[in-house]
């Protein structure tokens, strides 16, 4: 009788334990996984900075002032070469 | 007996037990696997995580939209956590002051007030940059503050501003029409495509300690949102830019208020640029109430002599007339008891004489066109409208479309003088997209194409692409090829400043009246060009037009520069050869 209490509150204390083991384990791999999140949402965060910082570095406004710092000049003015010559122009007139 | 005395005194005891351990048992249960957090109440913590918007590139990959991450301070004030005691919260915010007063340069104690009872929540600080995010952070992990936070939320952005606002819109905060609170496109691609952009937002509960502090979540909940699928225009940056720039000098040089102009591909209905000056720029939200709408989709025009286009096309595909008919013009004609005249009345009183239908789109008569609808009627005219897409909208991907208005023939205040009228683009107020539809039937060969926006849309489901489609045969082939050598003799021999060097194109002029509540504008006009080319392979199309120009009121003399401009610039962007070369045909 008093051995298969023994054996009864042993296995029980055993189960306990096994338990207390999972649930521990259970709760560090959540804060891992956590973690983990976490990293991953700070590391979109900056790739999304970093793709703002290029979209903001690759607007026309702005790529005109790097082309004009490396020394290129606006082709405004400059007439198109054609490459076969129109028929001579008639004298303008107005139309609505 | 006895013992029978017994168990009937133990037996109400030992029920009353074991149904109180009964219920505790079902409770603990139900608390354990089915209410998980109920306990906690006010501390479970609610957050609603915003998913990353979808980019908004144009046609070369180049991005228009995006979100990019800002910060916010936010104070959380929970009851049970700091205490519902006035002191105590006064002490709380106190603290909360004197740590991160110096940082934000202003009195968290002076934000507080404007804080409503109904929220727990009160964002004291937006935009708040990165670095400055992390010194706020680690200020309130060392001064171990509780109720306060740096939290991470989207902004959306447009790195190139007002170049392309009124196409791409902006977002708003509200709820949907199923009331959730969230992002949602308000106008532009940004609505049109919201579903597509939005991706899925997630809420979490997050339960939390007595002190705040969160607890591990369980695996369902770390699931977070879905980012919303990329979507890539028809608009081509570049060429937009260059729009702008000919519109912008166009204005100014003439004086106009405003303008707009459009490019698309008349083979395929692309919209290549769409551009409307002044625009708003949806960065700037105090800009966005009064002006942030798409004029080219949304605004109502009459036409005026560009419309001839759409008179002629149906003339000739009736068959009533060829390019050689000619015709007597007068200087002025009675038409449904009204009087038409020629623009050029006043220059040639008595009309030009006999003129053939080329000529009657060089010279732009008003009583050419008025002698082409008496010949065609009613029936046919406006049969030929309806074929043309006049009166119905586009179906543009672009929200609030308007559709174009016009008395038709059996309307029931339609009169005869209004037939008159509309052969020459009055009393018809349609929509500049709508405009240049109609006229694209002439370039791509007698058919109409639904014009779209949105080429591609990227999603976690995989890439989509939007084929072009046709919406109708609007005129015969013949008819378009012969109407189209007609509109390149307009441009050679008489709207000479719309001329391309190199490229032989067509098109016609527009000046039209701007009607008001008690009659025509004596003054101002709207002055306009359409246009396409190159002729022998039409590869754009082209409108542009310019609301009361001050310099001249006709649209040869200020929208068609701003035409040829655009031209001689865009055709060699997108590679195609001049005309006569070996390359072009």
């Amino acid at each position: 009788m008093l051995l298969a209490m023994v054996g009864g509150i042993l296995f029980i204390a055993a189960l306990s334990l096994l338990f207390t083991l999972l649930s521990t384990a259970a709760v560090e791999q959540g804060q891992i996984v956590q973690q983990l999140a976490e990293v991953r949402a700070a590391l979109e965060r900056e790739n999304a900075a970093m793709e703002e910082i290029i979209a903001r570095e690759s607007t026309i406004p702005r790529l005109l002032e790097r082309a004009r710092a490396l020394g290129f000049i606006s082709g405004e003015g400059t007439p198109a070469l054609p490459l076969s010559l129109p028929a001579p122009l008639p004298t303008p007139g107005m139309q609505p | 007996m006895r013992e029978a005395t017994s168990t009937l005194r133990w037996q109400p005891a030992a029920f009353a037990s074991t149904l109180i351990l009964g219920l505790v048992v079902i409770r603990l249960i139900y608390l354990s696997f089915y209410a998980t957090g109920e306990l906690l109440g006010v501390q479970t913590l609610q957050l609603r995580l915003e998913a990353r918007r979808g980019r908004i590139l144009d046609r070369r990959e180049a991005v228009l939209a995006l979100d990019v991450p800002r910060y916010q301070v936010v104070l959380e004030y929970r009851p049970i956590a700091y205490g519902g005691d006035p002191e105590r919260r006064a002490a709380w915010l106190r603290r909360v002051d004197e740590a991160l007063s110096p940082l934000l340069g202003f009195s968290v104690r002076e934000a507080d007030r404007s804080w409503p009872n109904t929220r727990w929540q009160l964002p004291i600080a937006r935009e708040v940059p990165e670095d400055l995010a992390r010194v706020i952070a680690r200020r309130i992990e060392e001064a171990g503050l509780r109720g306060v936070r740096v939290m991470p939320y989207w902004k959306r952005i447009y790195p190139e501003g007002s170049l392309v606002g009124p196409v791409l819109g902006f977002v708003v905060f509200g709820p949907d029409t199923w009331g959730v609170e969230g992002r949602r496109g308000a106008s532009g691609v940004e609505r049109t495509y919201n579903v597509v952009l939005s991706g899925k937002a997630v809420t979490l509960r997050v339960p939390v300690d007595a002190e705040g502090r969160p607890l591990p979540l369980q695996e369902a909940a770390l699931e977070g949102p879905e980012p919303g699928g990329d979507v890539v225009l028809t608009l081509d940056r570049t060429i937009q830019a260059v729009v702008a720039e000919e519109l912008a000098r166009g204005l100014q040089e003439s004086g106009a208020q405003r303008g707009d102009a459009l490019v698309l591909r008349p083979r395929t209905g692309e919209i290549l640029a769409m551009v409307s000056l002044p625009a708003f720029d949806p960065n700037v939200p105090e800009t966005l109430e009064r002006n942030a709408r798409n004029p080219v989709v949304q605004d109502l025009y009459e036409p005026g002599s560009v419309f001839k286009i759409l008179t002629m096309a149906a003339a000739l595909e009736a068959g009533i007339v060829r390019p050689e008919t000619r015709y007597m013009d007068q200087g002025c004609v009675e038409f449904g008891g009204a009087p038409i005249c020629n623009w050029d009345q006043d220059r040639y009183p008595g009309g030009r004489g006999w003129l053939d239908m080329t000529e009657l789109l060089m010279y732009s008569r008003n009583v050419g066109a008025a002698h082409l609808a008496r010949l065609l009627g009613p029936e046919r005219f406006y049969a030929a409208l309806h074929a043309l897409g006049i009166g119905e909208p586009t179906n543009v991907d672009l929200p609030y479309e308007t559709a174009a208005w016009l008395r038709a023939y059996g309307d029931p205040d339609w009169r005869e003088a209004d037939l008159g009228r509309q052969s020459f683009g009055q009393a018809v107020s349609l929509t500049p997209l709508q405009m240049a539809m109609a006229v694209s039937a002439v370039a791509n060969d007698g058919l109409i194409m639904r014009p779209f926006i949105v080429r591609e849309l990227r999603t976690a489901q995989g890439v989509q692409r939007v084929e072009p489609q046709v919406r109708r045969r609007a005129i015969s082939a013949k008819t378009a090829r012969t109407l189209r050598a007609m509109l390149e003799t307009v441009i050679e021999r008489e709207a000479v400043k719309a001329r391309v060097p190199g490229y032989r194109m067509a098109g016609k002029t527009g000046t039209a009246q701007i009607p008001t509540p008690v009659g025509y504008d004596p003054r101002d006009t709207i002055a306009s060009f359409v246009g396409f080319g190159p002729v022998e392979d039409p590869q754009v199309l082209i409108l542009v037009k310019m609301d009361r120009p001050r310099r001249s009121p006709w649209g040869s003399e200020e929208a068609a520069p701003v035409f040829a401009r655009i031209t001689a610039r865009i055709l060699p962007m997108l590679g195609v050869p001049p005309s006569g070369s070996p390359e072009g045909r």
